[in-house]
C-alpha cells in the first residue's frame, strides 16, 4: 500500500449505477514502466474502471490517483499526459488515416507542422505508413486497432490505457499489437489494459488484477497466480458423448482438483503424461486426452467457477 | 479555458470542410429564396410601408435573424446527436485533455461562426440587391452571432438528453418552424392572436428579427436606436445563451462522464 513510486493507485474504487454496483472495493497499484492488465469476463467492470482513470466517468466512491492528480478534478492535465484507446474504435470515417492522427494531435495544442510530423511518426510504427490517405472504412480490424492506438499516442503519453486493445482480430494481427505495445513499454511509457483473453494477459503483464463482477478475484504477478491457484500441468479429457458421472469418483482420485466443463473434464495435476497414463490404466476411454501446462484461464475457473471467454 | 475552447472549435471546422455542401442550402439558398420570392416577389403587392418600411426591407433583417436561428438549429440537431450517440465524436474530444465546458463552449462558438458567414453572404446579396441601402448591413452579423448562440444552446440541452433520433423532428416541427413563420419576421408580431403573442415575445428569434430591423433602420433612415432597446433584447437573448449553457451543462455531466 502507498508506495511512493505508484503512478496510478486506487482504493476502495466503486462505480455504482443504479442500485447495482458496476465496480465495487477495488484497489490497484500501477508502477511507473510495468503493464498492468485488468482481466476479466464481459460485464467486470473493466471498462467502467478504465474510464474512470481517464477522468471521463466519475466514481461513486473510494480513491484514485494518477500520475499524482485527482481523475475528478484534473480531468483535462492527467489526460494531458495520458493515450486513451476506448473498446469501440471511434476514428473518424469522414477523414483519411493520416487526418485522423492530426485533427487528434491538433487537440492536444499541438501546431499544424508538429501535429504532421508526429502523425507521420506514429504511422510508421503501427506500420501503416502506405495507408496515410486511405479512409477509415477500408481498413481491416487490425488496422483500425492499430490506427487507434497511434492516435493515444500524438501527445507522447507517460500512461496509455488499453482497452481490450486485441478483441476481435486474428493472431497475427494480435501478435503484430502485441508487439508494438512491448515497444511502448521499452520506451518507458506505463501500459494498463484490459482483456479477456488469459494468454494475452500472461504475455504482456508485470502484474494482473482479475476482476469479476464488479470484484477483485486476485492480484499478483502471471507466476504468482499460477503458484497460488493453479497446479503445474492438467490433463482435458474430452467425452464425445458426455462424461459419465459414474467416473467422477475414480478421476477425483487421479488429481489434485477435477472440473466438468460441459463434455471436458479438466484434471488438475503436477504431471500430465503420469496422469495420462493413470487414466487408461483406469480403464477409462475418454474419446481424446489434452495435456498442456496450467493458464490464467484455468486460475479463473478455480476461484470463480465459470470460464473467462464465454 | 479559452485555448481548449477554440482547439474545439477548430477541430469542428476541419470537420466541417468535408460536409458543407450538405448545408448549402438551408444556410444560404433558402434564405435568398424567401428574400426573392417573398421579400420581392409577393412584396410586389403589398401596397402599404410596414411599420415604415418597404415590405422587402422591412423582410430582409428578419430573415437574416432566420438565418442565423436556423443554422443554429440545425446544427444542435442531428448533428449533435449523431456527435453524442453515434459516431462518438464527443468521446473522442473528451480522451483529449479538454473540460466538458470547453468541448460545450467550442461547439457553440463553432455554430456562430457558422452563423456568421451565412448572415455575411445573406447581407451580402441584400446589398448587392439593393434591399440594404447600406453595407452598414454587415454590422448585423456580430447580432446574427449572438441569436445563434441564444437558440442553439437551450437547444443543446434538449438534444444531448435524447437516446432516439426520433424526437428530433418534433423540434423542428414543432419549435424551429413555428417560430420562423410567426417571430414577426414575415409580418408584425401585433397582429397574432394576443393569446400567443407573449409566448412569441420570449423566443430568442423574435428578440434577434427585432434587433436587426431596429438596427438596419438605424443604417438606413439614420432614425437611431435607443440603448435601452439594445441593451433590452441583446440582454434576453444573452440571458437565453446563459441559461441554454448551464442547463447543457448539467445534461452533458449526466450523459457524458457518468
Ligand atoms: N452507463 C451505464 N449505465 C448503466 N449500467 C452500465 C453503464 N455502463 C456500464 N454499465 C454496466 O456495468 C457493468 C460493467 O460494464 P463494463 O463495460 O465496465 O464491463 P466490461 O468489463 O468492460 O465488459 P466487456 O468485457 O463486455 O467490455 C455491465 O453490467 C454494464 O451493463
Ligand atoms: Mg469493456
Amino acid at each position: 500500500m502507498g508506495t511512493g513510486d505508484a503512478l496510478i493507485s486506487a482504493q476502495g474504487l466503486m462505480k455504482r449505477y443504479g442500485d447495482s454496483k458496476v465496480v465495487d472495493d477495488i484497489h490497484f497499484e500501477v508502477r511507473t514502466g510495468e503493464v498492468f492488465s485488468l482481466l476479466g469476463p464481459n460485464g467486470a467492470g473493466k471498462s467502467t474502471t478504465m474510464r474512470m482513470l481517464s477522468g471521463t466517468s466519475t466514481p461513486s466512491g473510494g480513491s484514485l490517483r494518477i500520475l499524482g492528480m485527482n481523475p475528478v478534478k484534473d480531468g483535462p492535465a492527467i489526460r494531458a499526459r495520458l493515450g486513451v484507446v476506448p473498446q469501440k474504435d471511434n476514428l473518424d470515417r469522414e477523414l483519411t488515416v493520416l487526418e485522423n492522427l492530426t485533427t487528434y494531435a491538433r487537440l492536444f495544442g499541438l501546431s499544424r507542422k508538429a501535429a504532421r510530423e508526429r502523425s507521420v511518426e506514429l504511422l510508421e510504427f503501427v506500420q501503416l505508413t502506405d495507408r496515410a490517405k486511405d479512409l477509415i472504412d477500408s481498413l481491416s480490424g487490425g488496422m483500425t486497432r492499430r490506427l487507434t492506438i497511434a492516435r493515444a499516442l500524438v501527445n507522447k503519453p507517460d500512461v496509455i490505457l488499453l482497452d481490450e486493445p486485441t478483441t476481435g482480430l486474428d493472431p497475427q494481427a494480435r501478435h503484430l499489437l502485441w508487439d508494438r505495445l512491448r515497444e511502448l513499454k521499452r520506451n518507458g511509457v506505463t501500459v494498463v489494459l484490459t482483456t479477456h483473453y488469459m494468454d494475452e494477459a500472461e504475455q504482456l503483464s508485470d502484474r494482473i488484477t482479475i476482476v469479476d463482477r464488479g470484484r477483485i478475484v486476485a492480484s499478483g504477478t502471471p507466476a504468482q497466480l499460477l503458484r497460488a491457484h493453479g497446479t503445474p500441468e492438467v490433463v482435458e479429457l474430452r467425452h464425445d458423448d458426455g462424461c459419465d458421472p459414474s467416473h467422477l469418483p475414480a478421476l477425483r482420485s487421479l488429481a489434485e482438483r477435477v472440473e466438468v466443463l460441459g463434455s471436458r473434464v479438466l484434471l488438475y495435476v503436477k504431471s500430465a503424461e503420469e496422469t495420462v497414463a493413470a487414466v487408461h490404466r483406469a480403464g477409462l476411454r475418454p474419446s481424446g486426452t489434452l495435456e498442456r501446462r496450467c493458464t490464467l484461464e484455468d486460475v479463473f475457473l478455480r476461484l470463480t467457477g465459470r470460464s473467462l471467454v464465454e | 479555458m479559452l485555448n481548449g475552447t477554440l482547439r474545439v472549435a477548430r477541430f469542428h471546422l476541419t470537420l466541417y470542410r468535408r460536409t458543407w455542401r450538405a448545408t448549402t442550402f438551408t444556410s444560404f439558398l433558402m434564405p435568398l429564396l424567401y428574400l426573392g420570392v417573398v421579400g420581392i416577389g409577393a412584396g410586389s403587392y403589398v401596397e402599404n410601408d410596414v411599420e415604415g418600411f418597404s415590405y422587402v426591407q422591412f423582410l430582409a433583417p428578419g430573415l437574416l435573424a432566420v438565418v442565423a436561428f436556423q443554422t443554429a438549429a440545425e446544427e444542435a440537431g442531428f448533428p449533435l446527436y449523431a456527435a453524442i450517440r453515434l459516431t462518438d465524436r464527443y468521446q473522442r474530444m473528451l480522451t483529449a485533455p479538454l473540460s466538458l465546458g470547453q468541448v460545450l463552449a467550442g461547439h457553440l462558438f463553432f455554430i456562430t461562426i457558422r452563423a456568421a458567414v451565412s448572415a455575411a453572404v445573406f447581407c451580402a446579396v441584400a446589398a448587392l440587391l439593393g434591399v440594404f441601402d447600406s453595407w452598414l448591413c454587415l454590422l448585423l452579423v456580430p447580432v446574427a452571432m449572438v441569436v445563434a448562440l441564444a437558440a442553439a444552446a437551450p437547444l443543446f440541452a434538449f438534444t444531448a438528453r435524447l437516446t432516439s433520433s426520433a424526437n428530433l423532428m418534433t423540434v423542428s416541427r414543432l419549435v424551429v418552424l413555428p417560430l420562423s413563420m410567426f417571430s414577426g419576421v414575415f409580418f408584425p408580431v401585433e397582429d397574432l392572436p394576443a393569446a400567443v403573442q407573449p409566448l412569441i415575445r420570449i423566443s430568442p428569434l423574435w428578440h434577434g428579427v427585432e434587433l436587426c430591423r431596429g438596427l438596419s433602420g438605424a443604417f438606413t433612415a439614420g432614425s437611431g436606436t435607443a440603448p435601452s432597446f439594445l441593451a433590452g433584447h441583446l440582454g434576453v437573448l444573452l440571458l437565453w445563451a446563459a441559461v441554454g449553457f448551464a442547463l447543457t451543462l448539467l445534461v452533458f455531466r449526466r450523459h457524458l462522464s457518468d
